[in-house]
């Protein structure tokens, strides 16, 4: 009994830290300035000076702390931690796309866009 | 003796607020149930009305930093090719841009399927590479976000420098700036051009009009769009047919000002037409067959072009039959999206981190901070209009009726001098002026006092 609650247990972090692992952020595209700079904060959001988009590693990574408040990550930076922006990292969890038939209803619907496919039925 | 002033102030205080309970009654009855769309519709033809006006007044500093290229049919029969444009089309088009000296570049196209033959698709990368190329992502809010779907292709994605959203909101008039969409923020089109745009100004960069160095200014922030109404002196130069369009274009000053003041104020009821002429536009218009194919057009003025490019950022847009991409604009009737992303980043060129903004919504329940100061406002007109009529030496019924026309009118012309203040001094978006005037006009009853007079001395004399 107690091998079974153990064996069950042992399950259950399994899959709480498997679903952990899912929800961590990637870092998908880093918008750097002219030549090449970036604006470091830090975990209080105040600006830290430049560094370089180079010493970052190359995308997509996955960031060490995401601050769902402030929505800034934490990424590691020429050995260094250091947080960055949602301006000039562009994080995706749950990245949602259309296809051109949809691109039709949004035309339709309360946000303005644009586009639309004539041979959508 | 105090002791007796301040029972009377006090009953003179709550006699006020009796006679004003019913005003404020019936503006918030007007502004919650909006009877027959009487208070979207005043409301939204006093915000249009006010940015045509305001249009005349619009700083014209970022003008010369900005222009837009336009594809449509009509560049794909001048270019000899079919729809949809290959990849070398647009390659092409970016390298004339770069050639010119652009600052930088924004798609407003989505590219959702690969297209022509195998490797057209490296020569649009290798255009894009090393430049800031901003193309617009094919993502939108409000959808199940557990689906993924096409998007644009990988191999763009990756030479592109940033993947912005294109949403324009309400008619083409708002932009939320830096969304939450899908749990990923997401900057739009022209938040992430003005900031790549900023980086690189010593004026801007690391101050507070800086979102890379303060994102919190811009975070969650909507941008309510305003409207430059002349247009730019390389019209006239680029290409004859250009310049016969820009020549009927409105000039700066004081007779355009009235011109336009009595024609949207007395404009009839079903009339539409737009202030300006069909061919103006705020930012100089690039036709994309004259950088894919300059040697059909020899009346084209290179040296026009190149000042209209060089140091600009670029706004490409496209218009098919079947695809169309415009929206509304009060200045200039019916645009394409290119041409708003243009004036999106033309407002946060000129004011910064202080764009104007919608008011803050539901903190006064459903009325909100914008319908509590129309309130303010109905309840002073009313007053105001009150005292006055109170005051006329004849109640009699054409002096009423004209009073209630001269309340409306005089209500009309404040509302507006305060919708200019909130809008210049506060960066908020006007209010209901027309409904403010107009309620406070007929609440104040000049007409149905004279009526019930009227009605009155009518009953007496029949009685006697």
């Amino acid at each position: 009994m107690i091998r079974l609650s153990f064996a069950t247990l042992a399950v259950i972090w399994s899959l709480s830290a498997a679903a952990t692992a899912q929800e961590a952020v990637r870092v998908e595209k880093i918008l750097p300035g002219p030549g090449g700079k970036l604006i470091a904060f830090n975990e209080k959001g105040v600006s830290q000076g430049d560094i370089p988009a180079d010493s970052l590693p190359p995308v997509p990574f996955t960031a060490s702390a995401y601050n769902p408040k402030t929505k800034f990550v934490r990424v590691t930076a020429g050995g260094k931690e250091v947080w960055l922006s949602p301006m000039q990292a562009q994080t995706s969890v749950k990245a949602q796309v259309l296809n051109p038939c949809e691109t039709v209803d949004r035309v339709k619907g309360t946000p303005y866009s644009s586009r639309g496919a004539s041979d959508c039925k | 003796m105090n002791a007796d002033i301040a029972p009377a102030q006090a009953n003179s205080l709550w006699r006020w607020l009796i006679r004003i309970a019913p005003v404020v009654l019936m503006a918030i009855l007007v502004k919650v149930a909006n009877p027959l769309g009487i208070y979207s519709k005043s409301d939204q033809i006093s915000i249009e009305t006010f940015n045509i006006l305001a249009s005349g007044f619009y700083p014209s500093s970022a003008q010369d930093k900005i222009s837009i290229v336009m594809i449509d049919d009509n560049s794909l029969t001048d270019s000899d090719i079919s729809f949809p444009p290959p990849f070398p089309f647009y390659a092409r088009l970016i390298e004339s841009i770069r050639s010119f000296g652009a600052e930088s570049i924004l798609l407003d196209l989505m590219f959702l399927e690969d297209r022509g033959n195998p490797g057209d698709i490296e020569r649009l990368v290798k255009a894009m590479d090393g430049f800031p190329v901003f193309l617009t992502r094919a993502e939108t809010e409000g959808r199940n976000c557990d689906v993924r779907g096409p998007g644009n292709l990988a191999k763009l994605r990756r030479a592109a420098v940033a993947e912005p959203h294109p949403l324009i909101e309400d008619q083409a008039s708002h932009i939320k700036l830096l969304p939450k969409i899908c749990d990923t923020v997401v900057p739009a089109a022209s938040l992430a051009v003005y900031a790549y745009h900023c980086a690189a100004d010593p004026g801007c960069s690391k101050g507070p009009n800086d979102p890379f160095v303060n994102p919190q200014a811009f975070e969650d922030e909507v941008l309510a769009l305003q409207w430059g109404r002349y247009s730019p002196k390389e019209a006239l130069d680029l290409h004859p047919s250009s310049g016969r369009l820009a020549r009927d274009c409105p000039q700066p000053g004081l007779a355009d000002h009235l011109t336009t003041f009595v024609r949207t104020l007395l404009r009839p009821a079903g009339n539409d037409d737009v202030p300006v002429p069909v061919g103006c536009s705020y930012h100089p218009v690039i036709r994309a067959e004259w950088l894919y194919a300059p040697g059909r057009f020899p009346e084209l003025n290179v040296s026009a072009m190149k000042s209209a490019l060089a140091g600009r950022i670029v706004v490409i847009g496209a218009d098919f039959a079947g695809m169309k991409d415009v929206g509304p604009s009060p200045v200039f009737g019916k645009v394409q999206g290119a041409w708003i992303h243009a004036m999106a980043i033309d407002n946060l060129l000129v004011r910064g981190a202080d764009f104007l903004r919608p008011w803050p919504e539901g903190k006064l329940g459903a009325v909100g901070f914008d319908g509590a100061f129309e309130m303010v406002l109905v309840a002073l007109s009313t007053l105001l209009a009150n005292w006055i009529w109170k005051r006329m030496p004849s109640e009699r019924l054409d002096t009423a009726v004209l009073c209630t026309i001269g309340f409306a009118t005089g209500g009309a012309a404040i509302g507006l001098a305060i919708s200019f203040l909130l809008v210049f001094a506060w960066r908020l978006e006007p209010v209901n002026w027309i409904g403010i005037a107009c309620a406070g006009a007929i609440l104040a009853d000049p007409a149905y006092s004279a009526f019930k007079k009227i009605w009155h001395a009518r009953a007496m004399a029949s009685q006697s």
